[in-house]
């Protein structure tokens, strides 16, 4: 596998499970703060092994490589609390199989959408629809914003980091509008 | 938390790792990186797979804006135009990559010719008038996407206020479709609000329908009357009767001015808010439901803060973008 054909896969099969994959970690790792590197960890495993086959159905692979990651985890750990590790051996990957984030229709998407573009913080969502919907530039931007062009910056980078968090790393809201 | 993870040292820094490839994002579509800046970015993505994977990541999630965004108009040709978000394009391997996934994400998507989508700003304030001669006016903050085909015209709002005059065609329906709920004309003027919540719909003139067509929340129905004000949400509907004056107050946007008729100061001042950046909020839970009555433009916050200090005799004080008003 290419990188290019790697960066494809990755974009429509797995990163629209992350919702389930942070669940799963949330439920199975106690220290929110290591959740993203977790997460980091267990893609970067995930890729090493795609490069030569991309497995096939994805979930069961992907939930398979976390849990494999947390147990090496706790292994490397010389004290582990008991309830750390609660539900590690009895983890219902099977459950996880049917993936209600991939049937969702269209409209739902699209609404799911709009909320995580309402939740960006205002200044940021200004900048992300002049950079989107209006097709400006970090200096159009500035100008219409009134700041100066790495202000613009931070802001679109807030902002793209914030649309990866909310469209793929939480599950959807299902009061979202 | 738990004591288990702390003594756990992590291979990589997620964090750091992200917001190097969200600068990298933001630079390379959309300043003009250097020769030497698209070096160093190949050298980045190539460092390691977790730089790779996370550059993959954002640029998924800003493709997926697309579906709000890419129908109203069409993609800006890839061209040496400095200007733009990723109108520019260099003929490097990184560049090739990223062509390579927007291509097959659908950036370079053309729209469907019967689609658009429309979208004001904050404080912004826009008439289009469709190809069967039927108008929309779009109010702060709003997004909509039109469709129009031989048998039928649908609307959907995505987010904030407008005014539809529709011109009637028993041929080819019009419906505004929001929040789950549709406004099935027939031959009319009329408002459709839509906020967090709720929907609001007011009928100016004609009539309509107005049902749920969303099969998660209630089922209801009714035919609006001119007059009539329909205030919906997942579980409720209630159909209220305004005056034309009423009616003539919630529509003074349109002439760009907000008229407030013994209206609880709260109210007001989310009303205002709606248009402007600097924000009004009433910090005193005791004078929220004083009420106001008068004209101020949309866009009069100052105006607005006049008349709370010397009309009401209130307090208000700037802090950061917010103006506080107390006793």
């Amino acid at each position: 596998m290419t990188d290019l054909e790697l960066s494809q896969w990755f974009i429509r099969e797995v990163f629209p499970l992350e919702a389930s994959l942070m669940q799963f970690l949330h439920r199975n790792w106690r220290n929110e703060s290591d959740l993203n590197d977790l997460r980091q960890d267990v893609y970067v495993r995930l890729y090493e092994s795609a490069r030569n086959e991309l497995p096939d159905p994805v979930k069961p692979f992907l939930f398979a490589v976390a849990r494999n990651l947390i147990v090496d985890r706790i292994r490397k750990t010389q004290v582990v609390p008991i309830d750390a590790v609660s539900d590690i051996d009895t983890l219902d990957v099977a459950s996880e199989s049917s993936s209600p984030e991939r049937n969702v229709i269209a409209r739902d998407e699209l609404r799911r959408l709009q909320s995580a573009i309402d939740r960006l913080p205002p200044r940021c969502r200004e900048a992300v629809i002049l950079a989107r919907i209006e097709c400006l530039s970090g200096r159009e931007i500035a100008t219409r914003l009134g700041i100066h062009e790495p202000a613009v910056s931070r802001l679109l980078e807030r902002g793209v980091r914030s649309l990866a968090e909310m469209l793929y790393g939480q599950p959807p809201d299902p009061r979202a509008k | 938390m738990s004591d288990l993870s702390v003594s756990v040292p992590l291979s990589t820094d997620a964090e750091a790792i992200e917001a190097q490839a969200a600068a990298w994002f933001v630079r390379w579509g959309f300043s003009n990186l250097s020769d030497q800046g698209q070096q160093e970015f190949e050298l980045w993505l190539a460092e390691a797979p977790a730089h790779r994977i996370a550059y993959w990541r954002l640029t998924g999630a800003w493709a997926q804006t697309d579906r709000l965004t890419a129908l109203r108009r069409p993609m800006p040709p890839i061209s040496a135009s400095p200007s733009g978000f990723f109108r520019y394009f260099k003929h490097t391997v990184a560049a090739i990559l990223v062509l390579a996934i927007s291509a097959a994400i659908g950036w370079t998507q053309l729209p469907k010719p019967s689609v658009q989508i429309f979208s004001t700003l904050l404080g912004g304030h826009k008439t289009i008038e469709l190809s069967d001669g039927s108008q929309i006016e779009l109010n702060t903050s709003t997004t909509l996407r039109v469709s129009l085909d031989k048998s039928q015209r649908s609307v959907e709002l995505l987010s904030g206020e407008a005014f539809f005059k529709v011109r009637h065609d028993s041929a080819r329906p019009f419906s505004v479709l929001v929040s789950g709920h549709r406004v099935m004309d027939l031959g009319t003027e009329f408002l459709v609000r839509k906020d967090t919540q709720r929907v609001e719909v007011a009928l100016i003139q004609g009539r309509a329908r107005f049902e749920s067509v969303d099969a998660s929340i209630q089922q209801h129905s009714a035919v609006l009357t001119p007059g009539d004000v329909v205030v919906a949400n997942a579980g409720s509907m209630t159909v209220s009767k305004k005056s034309s004056a009423a009616l003539s107050n919630a529509l003074a946007w349109r002439q760009g001015v907000l008229i407030f008729h013994f209206t609880p100061l709260a109210e007001a001042v989310d009303e205002l808010n709606r248009y402007n950046r600097e924000k009004l909020v009433v910090a005193d839970t005791s004078i929220e439901s004083r009420t106001i009555y008068g004209t101020v433009p949309t866009n009069g916050v100052q105006a607005f803060i006049g008349v709370a200090r010397n009309v009401l005799g209130l307090r208000v004080e700037k802090r950061d973008e917010e103006f506080l008003i107390s006793r």
